[in-house]
């Protein structure tokens, strides 16, 4: 064999080697890649249906389901909304890989449920579920909790409500100084040393305002957790979706109680809900709504409906 | 005849400026590198194949079990649902849908797409007979699921149940 054939012949395996090593290496790191992303997609989908216990009880003022929910690997959950129509919540999950989270999945929406959660990291997630009713049952709004939580001089209901809980993610304390460092502190007074604070209109904690990032109002105590746990875009986003909803659940009880005027009277029973109607369309048009300004509607609908023949819900 | 070939030889020489075997010989491991590459791109080639079927069936499986646990937690939570469930009758409207409240959402608008990833749902009185009631029907379905449920309608302040289906396509 000649000089320059054998060198030509080295040449050549040293650049098909080279080709095929750094192929391969590119093929498995994206191999790993994809693989990571169909495992953080069929999350997003199994988180999707692990929440259906927790919206699907429907128990009147309690918390429906309380379940601490562990991950095969630390994740990343990023919850986001959009109110248009009956509106969505869109889920995203990123994976950890060594010592940072990898890219999030593609958005999958979630248009049957109301998820409230924040800054939602790590392997375990403490999840859980209560009934809205304006005054007919909405839905149940579910919480995902992955920080502790330290609730400061809260209201009896509410130390009642974190121990049926019973999770070290939400404790109830008297004051700041009792709180561990890392906690967010979520104080019922005005105090120092708080992330957050909730005002409550009166002794049971089901109306008031509560003020973050921005001050944002809340009527009934399952409204009260959803200010706390979620940022204030989602929770305005996800109110004005409970109240779409509210307004096409009235709808269905207008043509019912059509339908039910021919043995009943159901005069009362229609006024008051056309006048719920009207106000719930009114707040789910406003930037901010203040939920509180339907309590004199929704309690006459409910007065109508418990003094009817024929009640409609 | 020795003499011919040398001349012919002599003539390739001339004609290339290289000796005619060396070229030939260049020629063939050239014939045979192509060969081996694209021997190599052609086994590359089916190990992508294999390998992108073998995972397009593993995430058909992996989608076909979880629709079939959406379908199942589905049935769980159609009963429990303000715009079907039977609240009128206090608290005994655990696993009651009622029928006249699931005869007016087969017509209400914008529930399209609050049934994600569902493609039919229908009521079916069993017993006593009567006609099913379509709540939805939106795509072409694969399976159905189903379970037993009451269907309850009001007449004035009173309830007549029937014994019933309800039946989720995915």
């Amino acid at each position: 064999m000649k000089r320059g054939q054998f060198e030509f012949n080295w040449l050549f395996a040293l650049i098909l080697g080279a080709v095929i090593l750094f192929l391969a290496i590119f093929f498995a790191g994206k191999l790993i890649n994809t693989s990571q992303y169909q495992g953080s997609a069929e999350i997003v989908r199994e988180f999707d249906i692990l929440l259906n216990p927790f919206a699907s009880v429907g128990a009147v003022g309690t918390i429906t389901l309380a379940k601490e929910v562990s991950m095969p690997s630390e994740i990343l959950i990023n919850v986001s909304c959009s109110s248009d129509g009956l509106g969505k919540n869109g889920v995203a999950v990123a994976q950890k890989s060594g010592s940072k989270f990898k890219e999030l999945t593609p958005e999958y929406a979630i248009y049957n449920k109301y998820i409230f959660g924040e800054n939602l990291q790590g392997k375990s997630f403490y999840i859980f579920g209560m009934p809205f009713e304006m005054p007919f049952r909405i839905d149940d709004l579910i919480y995902v909790v992955s920080e502790d939580y330290c609730f400061v001089d809260a209201p009896q209901k509410i130390r009642d409500d974190i121990s049926i809980l019973n999770t070290s993610k939400i404790v109830s304390r008297s004051s700041t100084a009792q709180c561990s460092p890392e906690s967010k502190r979520v104080c019922f007074s005005d105090m120092n040393g708080c992330s957050m604070s909730v005002y409550c209109d009166d002794i049971g904690c089901e109306q008031g305002t509560a003020v973050k990032a921005g001050k944002v109002y809340f009527y009934k105590k399952s409204l009260m957790y959803a200010a706390v746990f979620s940022d204030v875009s989602v929770y305005r986003c996800n109110l004005k979706r409970l109240l779409a909803r509210a307004d096409s659940i009235s709808d269905i009880y207008q043509q019912k109680s059509y339908r039910l005027a021919a043995d009943c009277e159901m005069y009362g029973i229609n006024n008051a809900l056309a006048a719920f109607k009207s106000e719930v369309a009114s707040l789910k048009s406003s930037l901010s709504p203040d939920p509180r300004t339907i309590v004199t509607e929704a309690n006459k609908l409910d007065n109508e409906n418990n003094i009817a023949r024929c009640p409609i819900y | 005849m020795k003499m011919k070939m040398m001349k012919i030889r002599n003539f390739q020489h001339a004609k290339n400026g290289a000796p005619f075997l060396s070229n030939k010989n260049a020629q063939i491991k050239i014939q045979e590198t192509a060969f081996v590459l694209l021997a190599i791109a052609l086994l590359a080639v089916l190990l992508f194949i294999f390998y992108s079927r073998f995972q397009v069936g593993n995430i058909q499986t992996a989608v076909q079990a979880i629709n079939q646990e959406t379908a199942k937690s589905m049935l769980g939570k159609i009963a429990a649902m303000p715009e079907l469930s039977c609240s009128g009758l206090g608290s005994e409207n655990a696993l009651c849908i009622d029928k006249d409240k699931a005869s007016i959402l087969s017509k209400a608008k914008g529930y399209e797409k609050f049934w994600q990833n569902v493609a039919k749902i229908e009521l079916v009185p069993i017993y006593p007979e009567s006609p099913r009631i379509t709540i939805y029907s939106g795509k072409e379905g694969n399976a159905t699921y189903s379970t037993f449920i009451n269907l309850c309608s009001q007449k004035a302040d009173v309830w007549s149940c029937a014994i019933g289906k309800v039946l989720i396509t995915i």
